[in-house]
C-alpha cells in the first residue's frame, strides 16, 4: 500500500522548538499498521524526542530492515534521509553509512524477527564496533506481518492464535546487549510514553551504540481485522460513538 | 495478552546506578517475572567506531578528492612499505 501524506496544516498555537519547528514538522506519512498497534505509539515517542532535542530533520538518517517495525520510519521525520534495507541487514547498512558520514544522527528501527533471527549476527557486530546510532527493537514477540508465527523473543509456552504453544526459549536483547558490551542498554514499553521519550532522548544523545528494546505487544490480529472491517463499512465517527475504542486506541 | 498471559512492567528506581554493568545483570536476575524498563546501563568511556578507526572528523563527501584518493604513486609507496 502506498504511503498516504498527511495534510501539511499545523495549528498556529503549536509550540515551536529551538529551530522554530512544530512537532508536525517531525511527522511522516499516515501509518498503515493495524489500528491500535504499539509500534505507532513508539513512532509518536520518536517524533516527540526528535522535536524536543531540536534535531534538524535533514540531519537525520533513518534505516530499517523488513517487518511491521521496519515500515515505521515512513511515519516520522519525512524530511530525513531514509533507507529500507533487506531483512536483518539494517545494522551493516547503518554501519557503512555512518562510516561515510559521521555528521548525521542515525536511527535504526528493527523488530524482534529482523534483529534476533536473521539479523542477529549483524546486531552483535554493530554493538561490538560501537557504531554511534540509536538502535530500536520494536519487540512484539511475533512475526506480525506474516500473520503470527513465533519469533525468537516469544516466551516459552505462549500460544499462537491457533492455540499452539511455543517450545523454544526466547532471546532477550537486553541481556544480549549487556553480555556483548553494548555501551547503552535500555528497555521501554510502547504504552509508557512518559518514560519512553526520555529513554529515546538519552539514546540519541549517547556517544556510541544505543540499544533500546521497546516491548510493543501485538494487538490481536483478528480484532484488528474486525475493526478495520467496521471502519470500512461505517464512518469513523459512528465507530467512535459505538464504543469500540477504535479512535481512542489510535496513535 | 491475547492468550490470557500477563506482562508486569516495573520501572527502574530513581537511585539505580546506570554505570555498573554487573549490577544491571544482578537487578534483572532479582526481578525474573517482571519486565524491567528504563536505562539499565550507559558508558561513554568506550571509543566509538570512528575513534577506534581514527577516521576523518568530517563526512567523506567533505574530504578533498586529493586526500580521499591520493593516486597511484602514493599507493605504490604504501605497497613498498609492506615488501
Amino acid at each position: 500500500m502506498p504511503s498516504i501524506a498527511k495534510p501539511p496544516v499545523a495549528h498556529p498555537s503549536l509550540t515551536r522548538n529551538e529551530l522554530g519547528l512544530t512537532i508536525r514538522d517531525y511527522e511522516g506519512s499516515m501509518s498503515t499498521l493495524c489500528a491500535g498497534c504499539g509500534h505507532d505509539s513508539i513512532t509518536a515517542a520518536i517524533t516527540r524526542a526528535l522535536w524536543e532535542l531540536s534535531t534538524p530533520p535533514h540531519r537525520i538518517a533513518k534505516l530499517s530492515g523488513i517487518g511491521c517495525s521496519s515500515k515505521t520510519p515512513s511515519y516520522f521525520a519525512s524530511g530525513a534521509h531514509g533507507f529500507n534495507s533487506a531483512h536483518g541487514r539494517m545494522a551493516p547498512i547503518a554501519t557503512g553509512a555512518n562510516a561515510a558520514n559521521r555528521e548525521l544522527t542515525y536511527i535504526g528501527i528493527s523488530g524482534d524477527g529482523d534483529s534476533l533471527s536473521i539479523g542477529l549476527g549483524h546486531l552483535c557486530h554493530a554493538m561490538r564496533r560501537n557504531v554511534r546510532m540509536l538502535y530500536i527493537i520494536e519487540n512484539n514477540g511475533v512475526y506480525g506481518l506474516t500473520k503470527g508465527q513465533f519469533s525468537a523473543s516469544s516466551d516459552v509456552g505462549s500460544k499462537s492464535k491457533k492455540g499452539e504453544a511455543n517450545l523454544f526459549s526466547p532471546i532477550d536483547p537486553v541481556l544480549l546487549g549487556l553480555s556483548l558490551g553494548a555501551t547503552f542498554v535500555a528497555r521501554g514499553f510502547s504504552g509508557d510514553k512518559e518514560q519512553l521519550v526520555p529513554i529515546l532522548k538519552a539514546g540519541l544523545a549517547h556517544r556510541g551504540f544505543a540499544l533500546v528494546d521497546v516491548i510493543s505487544p501485538l494487538r490481536d490480529i483478528q480484532l484488528s481485522r474486525r475493526l478495520n472491517q467496521e471502519l470500512s463499512s461505517h464512518s469513523a465517527a459512528s465507530v467512535a460513538r459505538d464504543g469500540s475504542g477504535f479512535r481512542s486506541a489510535g496513535p | 495478552m491475547h492468550d490470557g498471559s500477563v506482562l508486569r512492567f516495573t520501572r527502574l528506581p530513581d537511585d539505580y546506578d546506570v554505570a555498573d554493568r554487573q549490577k544491571a545483570f544482578a537487578y534483572l536476575k532479582q526481578h525474573p517475572n517482571e519486565v524491567v524498563t528504563g536505562v539499565l546501563f550507559a558508558d561513554e568511556s568506550v571509543p566509538e567506531l570512528h575513534e577506534t578507526n581514527q577516521t576523518p572528523g568530517t563526512a567523506l563527501v567533505n574530504v578533498p578528492y586529493e586526500r580521499l584518493c591520493p593516486g597511484a604513486l602514493q599507493l605504490q609507496q604504501l605497497q613498498e612499505e609492506f615488501r
